[in-house]
């Protein structure tokens, strides 16, 4: 079973401890600055700033890994589509399609972006509370004029949370399902197209049933969208900034 | 014939932070028509052993053996039927019917005897043909478990393990699925059922095992059980205080009606002497 | 005493037309500790999921402080008077650590976080599971689960508390762990309401209600309840030793009566 995806592990790191606008600020310099690299050069950069903060916040690469492996056949699926449509240089042909020189670099660059990416969110929600995540985001979105749209920054930011929360709920869901299923008889080696329809419909269904039970859940504690609180509060500290500054800095200079 | 486990141990997320040793160097036997209770505080395994019998999950080290096949073989899966603790998550059909019917199918039954086997499960467990049309997320906490149960025993395991099966089941309930699993034992099927409520269950089982912290810390009889085990039926700690004051009863009882004739033996003969 | 529920007449019916509740009448009074008891789908579930608002009346009606369910605008402070603890924990959790679910209700109540870090670990502490503060909650085990659930409803400390079926998952000794905690806190003034199969748990509560297809067929304190009714009709159970004091009761042996506790018969057998 593989509930590390994504995961938050607690720990005592300066990580940990910075405050969240920080480190969510980071992620996304941290995403252009990924997306605007076009070369192995600044990927190395990348990826040693990735290792640098990955040993910092003493995060097991397990973690990491837990929450690529399930995207590997995407990544796949983005390195094969570039190494087989892009013009230039043959590499070797198969099925009627050339592989390219420039496809294999392109690939590799894509998928190699991909993966960067994951692993720094990764490493982000492995470092931060998932409440403290949605205080900072729900703190981010204040200031901005959402009351005219009619939602609450708390609402936008709950709704965030609960996306982050659906995933491995349902991931939970399905593998509960799929115990079940298994111990009844089901063979997803033999009869795969049966498997799919026999998870997927029960699965459909457990979606809805655990979003009107979750919802029940809320509203039973009071949830009601607005002037909430937090367990974990958030201060900004001038060392936080600080981090921030630094950070903005370094990676506007690396790549 | 029988389920062995010989020196399990097995970790949840092995070499993580999160990584959690929850069953020990267990090693124990379970034998064909025996019923087996499976004790043990909170948190002490009991779920994660009993995922071990038909292969979710595989040791970490040892092994499970299920008819000398091990225990993630196909075959062993339509051997062991496996009730788990939250009946919801075992519930999925659009109707009743077609939820008890899944396991039957899947192992191969069709037409009239598959639907002879749904009827004759759930007429088992007290259940009427009309609730067959119904959909099983309708139906009361205690009404979804039956239904789960019933969907297990659809499949006539030869082995089944129901995990806190009594758990939300009124009085006549629990009576009906003892007297049900009871019956089964006599046919030669083995079951094995994890509970909190062994005080409760003692008279009907053979053999008793209690996990504390992942350790196996109890193997035996029901008499065994009575002398040993932390905590007791009522009853038994009754007939212990009545005989730490002095009246000569039988300490090792657990039935109520043992009870009630050892107690009006010894108030029948007071009152003889009294006179 | 002041009222906190009131449900007069209550009529109630699922949208597939199953009719789940059938001329209920039930006052439960501030402060007061009411067992709720009756076979499987007797409609005890349904009656408690009226008292949150999570279920509205077919007909009849439902208040909570004066405040009528049916009315859309009191759910809020209906649902701040009166937790609630699930039948079947599973689905109902919320935070992703076991810390921040609990932490979700006191959150909601917008209190601050200083405040709501002390009602976090003093629900964890009376549940005892302070040490499982940083687990996910659906890698726990069954009765873990069980427990968080609980400290997610007392953490918000309302005036009222309803458990459907709580101890279902537990073993003795966690047992005893919740019963002490519902115990201090109707102690403490709150009114406790207390949906359970085990009857030996009711000793101490001040009503004891019993439902049977959709109705309330009893309603008295325990020790009435078990002399007055024969419960077996009800698929109810007895306590073993209240089962047992009343068989010997009636084989006439004189000055037992129906003794509630193991202490209450040894005294009666012995003095
Ligand atoms: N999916 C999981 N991931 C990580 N740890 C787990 C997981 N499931 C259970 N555990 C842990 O393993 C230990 C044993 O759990 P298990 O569910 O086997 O207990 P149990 O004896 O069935 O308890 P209960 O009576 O409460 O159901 C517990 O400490 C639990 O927190
Ligand atoms: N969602 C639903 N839709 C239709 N009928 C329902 C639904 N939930 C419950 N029922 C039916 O309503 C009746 C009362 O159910 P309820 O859940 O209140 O019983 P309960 O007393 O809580 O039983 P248990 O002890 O098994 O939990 C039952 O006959 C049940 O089948
Ligand atoms: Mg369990
Ligand atoms: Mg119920």
């Amino acid at each position: 079973m593989n509930n590390l995806f994504f995961r938050y592990v607690p720990g005592n790191s300066i990580i940990h401890r910075l405050d969240p606008r920080v480190k969510i600020a980071a992620m996304l310099i941290t995403s252009i600055s990924i997306f605007i690299s076009s070369s192995f050069r600044e990927m190395a950069v990348v990826a040693l700033v990735f290792f640098l903060l990955v040993l910092i916040s003493s995060t097991s690469v397990r973690i990491i890994l837990g929450a690529v492996r399930p995207m590997l056949m995407f990544l796949g699926i983005i390195f094969i589509l570039q190494l087989f449509l892009t013009e230039g240089n043959p590499l070797f042909s198969l099925m009627g399609l050339d592989a390219t020189y420039e496809g294999l670099a392109l690939g590799a660059l894509m998928s190699m972006r991909f993966l960067f990416l994951l692993m720094f969110a990764s490493l982000l929600t492995a470092t931060t509370a998932p409440s403290v995540m949605t205080t900072g985001i729900e703190k981010m979105l204040r200031p901005l004029p959402l009351k005219k749209l009619g939602i609450s920054s708390f609402d936008l930011a709950t709704m965030m949370f609960l996306s982050l929360h659906f995933v491995p709920l349902l991931y939970g869901s399905f593998s509960h399902l799929r115990d079940a299923q298994v111990s009844r008889g089901l063979d997803m080696a033999r009869n795969p197209f049966k498997a799919v329809y026999a998870l997927s419909v029960p699965m459909v269904r457990t979606a809805f049933t655990s979003a009107e039970e979750v919802a029940v859940a809320m509203e039973s504690r009071c949830y009601q969208g607005v002037n909430r609180s937090s367990l974990n509060e958030p201060v900004m500290q001038k060392k936080d900034l600080a981090a921030l500054l630094i950070f903005g800095i370094i990676m506007f200079f690396l790549v | 014939m029988s389920i062995d486990i010989r020196n399990l141990t097995f970790r949840y997320n092995p070499g993580t932070p999160l990584e959690n040793t929850s069953l020990k160097d267990i090693s124990l036997s379970i034998g064909k028509g025996e019923f087996i209770l499976i004790g043990g505080e909170i948190g002490s395994g009991k779920s994660t052993l009993v995922r071990h019998f038909n292969g979710l999950l595989k040791p970490s080290s040892g092994q499970v053996t299920v008819d000398g096949m091990a225990a993630h073989a196909k075959k062993v899966k339509a051997r062991v039927g496996v009730l788990f603790q939250f009946p919801q998550q075992q519930l999925f059909g659009r109707t009743v019917f077609e939820d008890v019917a899944f396991g039957p199918r899947n192992f191969g039954l069709r037409g009239n005897e598959l639907e002879e086997q749904v009827y004759s499960a759930l007429e088992l467990l007290g259940f009427d043909k009309e609730i067959c049309s119904n959909s099983p997320f309708h139906l009361s906490g205690g009404q979804m478990r039956l239904v789960a149960i019933a969907g297990v025993l659809a499949s006539m395991p030869e082995y089944l393990v129901l995990d806190e099966p009594f758990s939300g089941l009124d009085a006549e309930n629990r009576t009906t699925l003892l007297s049900a699993l009871k019956h089964l034992t006599t046919k030669g099927t083995s079951v094995i059922v994890v509970s909190h409520r062994i005080p409760d269950l003692l008279s009907a089982a053979d053999r008793i095992f209690l996990l504390d912290h992942g350790n196996l810390v109890f193997g035996g009889t029901p008499v065994d059980y009575v002398k040993h085990a932390p905590y007791l039926p009522e009853i038994t700690c009754l007939m212990k205080e009545m005989r730490r004051k002095g009246f000569d009863v039988r300490d090792d009882i657990f039935h109520i009606d043992d009870a009630f004739s050892e107690i009006s033996r010894v108030l029948n003969t007071k009152g003889a002497v009294g006179k | 005493m002041t009222l906190m529920i009131e449900i007069q007449d209550l009529l109630y019916s699922y949208p597939d037309g199953t009719i789940a509740l059938d001329s209920v009448d039930l006052h439960i009074g501030k402060g007061e500790f009411v067992v709720i008891a009756g076979r499987n789908g007797s409609g005890k579930s349904s009656l408690v999921r009226h008292m949150n608002a999570l279920l509205l009346p077919s007909g009849g009606c439902v208040s909570v402080n004066r405040l009528c369910t049916l009315q859309k605008k009191n759910h809020p402070d209906i649902r701040k008077a009166i937790g609630m603890v699930f039948q079947g924990p599973d689905s109902q959790f919320i935070g992703m650590t076991v810390e921040e679910d609990v932490a979700f209700g006191p959150e909601n109540l917008g209190l601050p976080p200083l405040r709501i870090r002390e009602l976090v670990e003093i629900s964890l502490e009376m549940m005892g599971i302070s040490e499982l503060r940083f687990h996910s909650p659906r890698s726990l085990s069954g009765g873990q689960k069980q427990k968080v659930a609980i400290a997610g409803v007392l953490a918000m400390e309302p005036g009222c508390i309803v458990f459907d079926e709580v101890t279902s998952m537990l073993d003795p000794f966690s047992r005893k762990d919740v019963l002490d905690a519902v115990k201090r806190i109707h102690a403490k003034g709150t009114t406790v309401i207390y949906v359970t199969h085990r009857l030996e748990e009711t000793i101490n509560a001040d009503r004891l209600v019993i439902m049977d297809s959709g109705k309330v067929v009893a309603d008295a304190s325990p020790r009435d309840v078990f002399l007055q009714h024969d419960l077996e009709m009800y698929g109810i159970e007895l306590p073993p030793v209240v089962a047992l004091s009343r068989m010997l009761t009636r084989a006439g042996f004189p000055g037992i009566g129906i003794a509630l506790t193991k202490d209450e018969l040894l005294e009666a057998l012995c003095p």
